[in-house]
Formats: C-alpha cells, sequence, structure tokens
C-alpha cells in the first residue's frame, strides 16, 4: 500500500490548533511539545483537564476574583498557595515525590551530605520544590544502612512534571550524580504518589 | 512490516526552498526504494533527532536486505548524508517487535521514538519496559496503533537500541492526552528518569513527529 505524502493534510481542529483552510504545517500550533518542558509557556491552559481535553478536573486553586496577574504569575502562586494549603488545610492536589537513597553500611552521613550538597541545589535551581529530608533510623548507624528520604512536591503533570524532568534530565551533572550514586548506595529510587482524591482528577483524561 | 528511518538535521543556511527541495528529492529517492514510505519535515523542529525523517517500509527484513543492495537505496542514503544539505543524520532498522494495530484507515500524525539503553541498566527493568511500553495505548484512545521493537542497524551518534512507533488518531492526541496520562509520567517515564530504580535508556532520545494521511503501521497488515 502506498502512503502518499505528497499533499499535505487540510485539517481542522477546534480550538485554533489548525486555522480552517490552512495546513497543518501552515498553522502555528498553540500546543507543542517543546511546551510541556517549558513552565508556563502554554499561556491560558489553566486545568489539567482543558489540557487534557475532558470536561472536569483541575490541578489548581482558583484564583481570587479581580486579580489581574500575568497568567504565569498566577501559575506560580497556586503551586505556592497549594503547598501553603497543604500544610495549612491538609489539601493534597499535588503529586507527592520521594527520592529514596539506601546508604551502604556506616556511609549514610556521607551521602546525606553528597545529596544535600551536590543535588539538592541543583534541583531547587530547576525549580523543584524541596518540602524536607528525613533519615531512618534517627541515629547515623556505623553497622547498618541508613534510608534517606528526600521528599519533593510538583503541581500537576500536565506541565509541571515535564518541565521538572526536562530541567534536570538534560542537565549533565544531574544525570552523573544519578548514575555514580548507585555505586556509593545499596541502592536509589524515585516513587510518585498522589491521594486518591487526586487520583481521580489526575485519570480524567 | 521492516522499517528504515533517517532522521535528518538541515545543514546551516539551508532555507525554506532548499528544504521543500530535499523533501521532494527525498520523496523521489524512497519512492524508487519501496511503495511504502513517509517523507517530510517534523512538526515541531528543531526536536532532538533533527527536522525532518524519512521511513521506508518492507514485508520484512528480507526484503530491506534485498533493497540494501540495489542502487536506489544508495542514492537514497547518499541524499540522507549528503553534507552540503545534512548536518547530521541518524539512522535506525527496526523489525516486527510488539505491535497493536487498531485502525487502518484513518491516522494524521506518526511518530517515532527511538533511544539507547545506558551502561549498567539492569536487564530485569529492560524486560519490564518492553514489557509495558505498548501499554500506552490502553490510557490514551487516539494513539491507534503502535510498536515498540529492537533496533538492528544502527548509525549516528549514538547505538540505537529501541524504536517506539506510534499512529495517533491526530498531533492533539500526542500533545494532549497522551503527555497528561499518569501512565506517561508516572509510570512509563520512570524507564528514561535518571533517579528511578528502573532507569534504562539514555537521556538522548530523539521523537520526531511528522503529518501523515494514513496509518504507517498499518502497512503490510
Amino acid at each position: 500500500m502506498k502512503v502518499e505524502a505528497f499533499q499535505q493534510p487540510s485539517l481542522s481542529f477546534e480550538g485554533g490548533f489548525v486555522k480552517k483552510g490552512e495546513t497543518m504545517r501552515q498553522s502555528a500550533p498553540c500546543l507543542t511539545r517543546r511546551s510541556f518542558v517549558a513552565a508556563g509557556a502554554c499561556v491560558g491552559v489553566a486545568s489539567l483537564g482543558l489540557l487534557a481535553g475532558c470536561t472536569g478536573g483541575t490541578t489548581e486553586a482558583s484564583a481570587p476574583e479581580g486579580n489581574t496577574e500575568d497568567p504565569t504569575e498566577q501559575e506560580a502562586n497556586v503551586a505556592t498557595e497549594t503547598n501553603e494549603g497543604l500544610a495549612a488545610t491538609g489539601g493534597d492536589e499535588v503529586v507527592y515525590i520521594v527520592d529514596r537513597l539506601t546508604a551502604k553500611p556506616g556511609e549514610g552521613k556521607a551521602l546525606y551530605d553528597d545529596f544535600m550538597t551536590n543535588m539538592k541545589p541543583l534541583m531547587e535551581g530547576a525549580g523543584w520544590t524541596f518540602v524536607r529530608a528525613t533519615v531512618a533510623p534517627a541515629i547515623w548507624l556505623d553497622k547498618d544502612s541508613s534510608i534517606i528520604e528526600i521528599e519533593w512536591t510538583m503541581p500537576d503533570i500536565a506541565q509541571a512534571a515535564w518541565a521538572y524532568s526536562s530541567a534536570t534530565r538534560y542537565n549533565p551533572e544531574y544525570v552523573k550524580w544519578w548514575a555514580e550514586v548507585r555505586g556509593k548506595a545499596v541502592s536509589v529510587d524515585r516513587v510518585y504518589s498522589a491521594s486518591e482524591s487526586y487520583m481521580e482528577v489526575l485519570n480524567n483524561v | 512490516m521492516f522499517s528504515g528511518v533517517f532522521a535528518v538535521t538541515f545543514a546551516e543556511g539551508m532555507d525554506d526552498a532548499a528544504k521543500d527541495q530535499f523533501v521532494a528529492d527525498a520523496r523521489t529517492a524512497a519512492a524508487a526504494v519501496s511503495d511504502v514510505f513517509l517523507a517530510d519535515k517534523v512538526l515541531e523542529p528543531p526536536m532532538p533527532g533533527g527536522d525532518f525523517v524519512c521511513e521506508v517500509g518492507f514485508a520484512d527484513q528480507a526484503a530491506y536486505d534485498a533493497a540494501k543492495g540495489g542502487a536506489a537505496w544508495g542514492d537514497l542514503k547518499a541524499l540522507m548524508t549528503d553534507p552540503s544539505k545534512v548536518a547530521n543524520c541518524e539512522f535506525l532498522a527496526y523489525g516486527e517487535g510488539d505491535l497493536l494495530l487498531q485502525e487502518k484507515e484513518n491516522s494524521t500524525c506518526h511518530r517515532i521514538l527511538f533511544f539507547s539503553i545506558r551502561e549498567g541498566a539492569d536487564p530485569a527493568m529492560i524486560e519490564k519496559m518492553e514489557a509495558h511500553m505498548n501499554d500506552m495505548a490502553d490510557h490514551v484512545p487516539g494513539l491507534r496503533n503502535c510498536k515498540f521493537a529492537r533496533v538492528v542497524e544502527s548509525e549516528g551518534t549514538d547505538e540505537w537500541a529501541y524504536a517506539y512507533e506510534c499512529d495517533f488518531d491526530e498531533p492533539m492526541s500526542f500533545l494532549g492526552k497522551y503527555m497528561t496520562t499518569p501512565f506517561h509520567f508516572l509510570y512509563v517515564d520512570k524507564f528514561f528518569e535518571p533517579a528511578c530504580a528502573e532507569w534504562v535508556a539514555n537521556v538522548n532520545l530523539c521523537t520526531p513527529y511528522m503529518a501523515q494521511e494514513k496509518p504507517f503501521l498499518a502497512n503490510f497488515a
């Protein structure tokens, strides 16, 4: 079967992705894959539901009426409000991220210091929201492994997730650190989680 | 189906007219190799993997091997690697793999993800990735066909190991639901994230996507 690719298809989409009468190539898409890697690049996408084309669900608290802030500032403020609200009200429309490092016996403090000195600033500089770092058990062990957990939050998986990952994953220092730490630790892992109620929002696609 | 894919980055100084001519020449050259091909500029340059993709389809690897020995293939490859027009060309050839075929008529977006495997990757995690990549279609209704295959020939800047090829009903299914389903970032992407225990893929993955009129993966079906 021959696939004819000489004639560009003329398509129209609701929402202005391709203007009527224009081919796909002539219209500049308002949403591109690159927009997922630049937080706030796709102005006007205010909810996970809108981006995903579904009818409900939002990852953000509504902006106060009369707020005339720039949409990207609104997104940043909502992310801050979300995390502050999490502490104050127990609301949990965020994705939790836990980096779990299991140190070799007696090397917990060194691994903890390595992360806090080298990786935490890199990730925060890339826009990650640090919550806390904990050590289990709460005593440095000479003869057994310490488990270090570093907690972060992420406001959504529509834009923030891809912005967070692109800002780190394409940094050679980030990749090098995580590649090398595997030789220094018993194990490393990153776990993403969310409340069951937020799952309803995340999965409403 | 067996595919040979050229992912090209245009040389500096190639203006729009020169790029359009390159596309026309590529289509002529590809048509001389096989009736089944796609050749076009990608929809979102510059992307890792370049500005232009030419994919040529064959019934099987034997047909590909036979074509490789011919003058037409030589002409196509010469165009894809012409330094006056091309700054870089990644090439990969791959076969059947795991194919999910749901749509034979309607598709306007074709995408090829290809990547290499990092040194020291856990074989168990590689196996897990192989088992679950095509599960993306369970969570993205617009992902109509997909094929996950091991690369058997690779040329370019890396030793490409896998190709994940997709036919979407429309580009917005790729840019929207494919990117926002939790199954993608919270599960499949862990194979691509250095901090995760599942990490197996190098970060220099390429993911060009392009327009099409019919689902490419339905060829020879």
